[in-house]
């Protein structure tokens, strides 16, 4: 539901014709080594959407084939798994231009400077917005990229630096941004999303929950020794809620940010919850809290997650006792009356009621209580 | 956009497409609350059965359902609205099917997250741009208190809809990118004594089809709204554009904002949140910016929700009458549905009308039609063509299979239901039961263009009877005494394609083998299907549905019914004793 991050060898697989360059993964380098071409030296990075990568020491130049392992093997030291090799390009700094493609509501906008390379953005006044007709660079390439950006529902291309030899565009490197939501028309798919941030079990089992369903849930630990664990329901609420701990000057105590909307089922509640508490209980805060908030939803049942809440939080009950943890809830919505009586009994019968509101009581006011209890 | 005091002038009615229950029952509850005489939708888009029960008020009404949103166009009339609650997938697909059947509409809302970027740019740029109101993909829509409800925006439970008094026509207007937070704002400015003008949430999509600014500009155009609210989020540019309506006095109402998403800020790389807008890839585009920019601009910042709410409670209260809604109690779903009979008044009415008027209209022909169309017949045609089939099909003879058997068992000792049922129960392909299989050909074979010979061919490689095609005992040169009468309603009609296709296959049929004439059934279907599109006005999808549910054997089923309560009675008079087969009519191979 969001635009994502693509490889770059599958973003240049999609982008150039006939591209000669290899994915490998650090489980199946001697495989994918087998595709390169013995008698060509290679240029070898690290291929998991990091920018930068010449200036943090994340690539190899002129490597021959028989080395790309060991080179791969080294940047892994680093923690990396993917890479990606390319035949090397030789060529002249002052070749170097910068060009990028968004789609943006009035078209595809086309952003180049005759001066691309590394330092691009220390000479940002050297970038000119164009539109495809107009921009100064072969007519073929950008219709091939536009037309591409079409077909394949990618939202924002990159290429720097971008080397133009008479009518030939050369992408020496290039980021790709798709749209998620064009991924089942698309030649590219979830295997080639890349994202640099490594998941933890509980966001990795979280990712996979949003995937089978037709609810949406996210899960990302900011601080995985945070006081406040929160299960928050949807989009604009939980930002809303997670900015009244910034508000107050704690956004350090929050351990994650997440939300579950569209309606998901009592099953899929206890999942997801059950993920969220899982790496609560690895938090080394002193004292810590479980805030369960969302504004007033129009179609979320609260009584029907909520069923699916209560189950995963029976399942640890005393664990949560055991390390003092309690429980602040704000919600309102559909049922919201009997989602409300469900929880607190709950609560109350299992000794870890921190507080539960309605939608009398300001949204973020149980972020205030949440904090009171944590001691800050 | 379209503007909110027009919306309040004529709301018009929607269609739903795809199946969402919750959603459109609160529709119908909003509706019904606010004092409406009919619901709003009209229909639904929907390949689950053909009509959808939902409750108006307390009691039950039946939405009709549509396989397509062509065959939706004449059944509904006028429609303003879709509500479009189809997958992400098809969400853009569906709309522009919608717009090709109704032209004229306003817009609607597309409920579907997951709408690709480039299908709702194309949508904007085909339709908002000129003049449609979509609003989406994602979000929950528009509410007009009092007037219009397209979306899930207010709640799906009707309580929540009383409880912030959603019925009662105000003055706030509360815009929003986030489904959730827009009912928790008309929470709060319900709980703040307000009423409000129009709720409106564009959607958390990067590229809403009606944007912010349009949403902005049609608060400030709506003479009702005297005070805007305004909830946004972190990520895009769109809030630099609101304070430029500002600051250039595009907009002079007051307006009361809140930006989230200050905890982006709180982390080195960008932080995708809920929406697929809610990431600020650079400076400009995070909350502290944006609350800068509106600020500037003269608009009311909250920074934190507390402060929203002060701000909220600050804006003076207008006194406006509350509509005191009708209560909704004990609400209880049937377990069937029946359209064509009721109690009434006037004791028991069967379709339409109570049983003594029919009594006193006195022609067994139009109740019987009614009772087989499920309202009264239009046309005197279709009565007499009832009347004459009826009285044609009566009997054909002891020696006839359904004859035979109720003959038979009825001088088994059985009384007249066993006796009856045994005749009825013959009843099939091969003996009377061919009249829906016949109309069934000549249907597809009108309907999709075949060629006569082309369908003669093909039965005849697949060695298969047509249905209505041939007779045991007349031929060319002997003529069926019947079917010169069916046939004669030809003449009266102006148009019999059906009839005319069906003598084009008789005409092949017949040049191969002299007895495989236009029988009974043959014809009764064809004259039948003439009667029903050029006399009744039936569209082919309604005759398609009455094919499916065997409607045509009826005419065979119920005057042959009189023949075999006739042949029991004559049994029971004649009483002959158990009827045995003589030894010599068995083979024993």
């Amino acid at each position: 539901m969001a635009r994502v991050k693509l490889s770059e060898y599958a973003a240049k697989s999609l982008l150039v014709a006939n591209y000669t360059g290899v994915g490998l993964r650090l489980d199946s380098l001697d495989k994918d080594t087998a595709r390169l071409d013995d008698s060509r030296h290679y240029v070898v990075k690290v291929d998991q959407g990091i920018k930068k990568r010449g200036k943090q020491g994340l690539l190899r130049l002129d490597v021959p084939k028989a080395d790309v392992p060991a080179a791969c093997r080294q940047l892994a030291e680093k923690g990396f798994g993917r890479f990606v090799a390319e035949p090397m390009v030789a060529h002249e700094e002052a070749e170097e231009h910068y060009v990028s493609f968004e789609r943006t509501r009035s078209g595809i906008a086309v952003s180049y400077s005759e001066k691309g390379g590394v330092n691009v953005e220390d000479n940002p006044g050297g970038i000119q917005v164009y539109s495809p007709d107009n921009a100064p660079l072969p007519k073929d390439f950008i219709s091939h990229v536009v037309s591409v950006m079409d077909e394949q529902h990618l939202s924002f291309v990159e290429i720097n630096p971008l080397l133009i030899r008479k009518d030939d565009c050369l992408l020496l490197d290039a980021a790709v941004l798709a749209d998620s939501a064009g991924e089942y028309v698309a030649n590219w798919n979830e295997n080639d999303v890349v994202d640099p941030h490594v998941p933890s079990d509980s966001e990795a089992a979280i990712a996979e929950l949003n995937q089978n369903s037709p609810a949406a849930f996210s899960f990302r630990v900011l601080n995985p020794d945070g006081a406040l664990w929160l299960l928050l329901s949807g989009g604009g609420a939980s930002i809303t809620i997670a900015d009244e701990a910034m508000n107050q000057g704690k956004a350090n105590l929050i351990g994650n940010y997440g939300e579950y909307s569209g309606g998901p089922t009592t099953e899929e509640s206890y999942l997801y919850t059950r993920n969220v508490l899982k790496q609560a209980f690895t938090s080394n805060a002193s004292r810590k809290a479980i805030i369960i908030a969302g504004g007033v939803a129009n179609f979320t049942d609260v009584k029907k997650t909520f069923k699916g809440v209560i189950q995963a939080l029976q399942e640890v009950a005393s664990d949560l006792r055991a390390q003092n943890i309690k429980v602040f809830v704000r919600r309102g919505g559909p049922n919201e009356a009997e989602g409300l009586a469900l929880m607190k009994k709950f609560l109350e019968q299992n000794d870890l009621l921190g507080s539960v509101h309605g939608s009398d009581i300001l949204l973020t006011d149980v972020v205030t209580e949440a904090l009171e209890y944590v001691g800050a | 956009m379209r503007n909110i005091a027009d919306i309040r002038f004529y709301p018009g009615r929607m269609l739903g497409l795809g199946n969402y229950r919750p959603g459109y029952q609160a529709i119908l509850d909003f509706d019904y609350l606010s004092g409406k005489s009919e619901p709003s939708i009209a229909g639904i888009v929907t390949a689950a059965g053909r009509f959808q029960k939902y409750f108006w008020g307390t009691r039950e009404v039946l939405i009709p359902c549509f396989t397509s949103i062509e065959s939706a166009k004449t059944a509904v009339g006028d429609i303003e609205w879709m509500f479009n609650v189809n997958s992400g997938r098809r969400a853009a697909q569906s709309t522009r099917q919608f717009f090709q059947v109704f032209p004229d509409a306003a817009g609607g809302h597309i409920f579907a997250e997951d709408v690709p970027e480039k299908d709702a740019l194309e949508l904007y740029g085909t339709y908002q741009l000129s003049g449609k109101t979509i609003i989406g993909p994602a979000g929950v829509g528009l509410l007009v208190p009092g007037y219009l409800k397209l979306g899930v925006v207010g709640g799906v439970d009707y309580r929540q809809l009383e409880k912030n008094s959603l019925m009662t026509p105000g003055s706030v207007a509360v815009l929003s990118a986030s489904g959730g937070m827009i009912n928790e704002i008309i929470t709060q400015v319900a709980s703040a004594g307000h009423t409000i003008s129009f709720a409106l949430c564009f959607g958390g999509d990067r590229f809403p089809t009606t944007t912010p600014k349009d949403a902005f500009l049609a608060a400030e155009a709506d003479d009702a709204t005297t005070h805007i609210v305004y909830y946004g989020e972190l990520g895009g540019q769109d809030e630099y554009e609101l304070a430029d309506l500002i600051k250039s006095g595009q907009m002079t109402k007051p307006v009361f904002a809140y930006i989230a998403g200050v905890i982006g800020e709180n982390f080195d790389t960008p932080v995708q949140f809920g929406h697929a807008k809610a990431l600020a890839g650079n400076k400009s585009e995070t909350a502290s910016a944006k609350r800068q920019a509106l600020k500037d601009a003269g608009a009311a910042v909250a920074l934190s929700m507390a402060d929203f709410a002060a701000s909220i409670a600050s804006i003076p209260t207008k006194k406006t009458e509350r509509k005191e809604p009708p209560v909704i109690q004990d609400r209880k779903t049937s377990l069937f549905s029946s359209t064509i009979s009721r109690e009434s008044d006037d004791g028991y009415e069967f379709v339409g009308s109570p049983l003594q008027q029919w009594a006193k209209e006195g022609d067994m022909a139009v109740q019987i039609g009614a009772a087989l169309l499920g309202k009264r017949p239009q046309s005197q045609m279709i009565v007499d063509f009832i009347r004459t089939v009826f009285l044609l099909s009566v009997d054909h003879g002891p020696q006839v299979s359904g004859a035979l058997n109720t003959i038979v068992t009825a001088r088994a000792g059985k009384g007249l239901v066993d006796s009856l049922a045994a005749g009825l129960l013959t009843i099939g392909p091969r003996f009377g039961g061919a009249v829906s299989d016949a109309a069934g050909e000549w249907f597809t074979g009108v309907t999709e263009g075949k060629e006569p010979a082309e369908h003669v061919e093909s039965y005849a490689k697949a060695k298969k009877y047509i249905g209505g095609i041939g007779h045991k005992k007349y031929r060319l040169g002997l003529p069926d005494p019947r079917t010169d009468l069916l046939a004669e309603f030809a003449d009266k009609l102006p148009n019999h394609r059906y009839f005319d296709y069906a003598k084009a296959i008789e005409a092949i049929t017949t040049a191969k083998k002299g007895n495989l004439i236009l029988n009974v059934d043959g014809h009764i279907a064809a004259l039948m299907l003439d009667i029903l599109e050029t006399e009744e006005h039936y569209d082919e999808a309604q005759l398609r549905d009455l094919i499916s549910a065997d409607f045509f054997n009826a005419l065979f089923v119920i005057p042959r019914t009189v023949g075999f309560v006739a042949h029991y009675l004559d049994q029971k008079r004649l009483d002959e004793g158990l009827f045995r087969l003589p030894d010599d009519d068995v083979l024993l191979a």
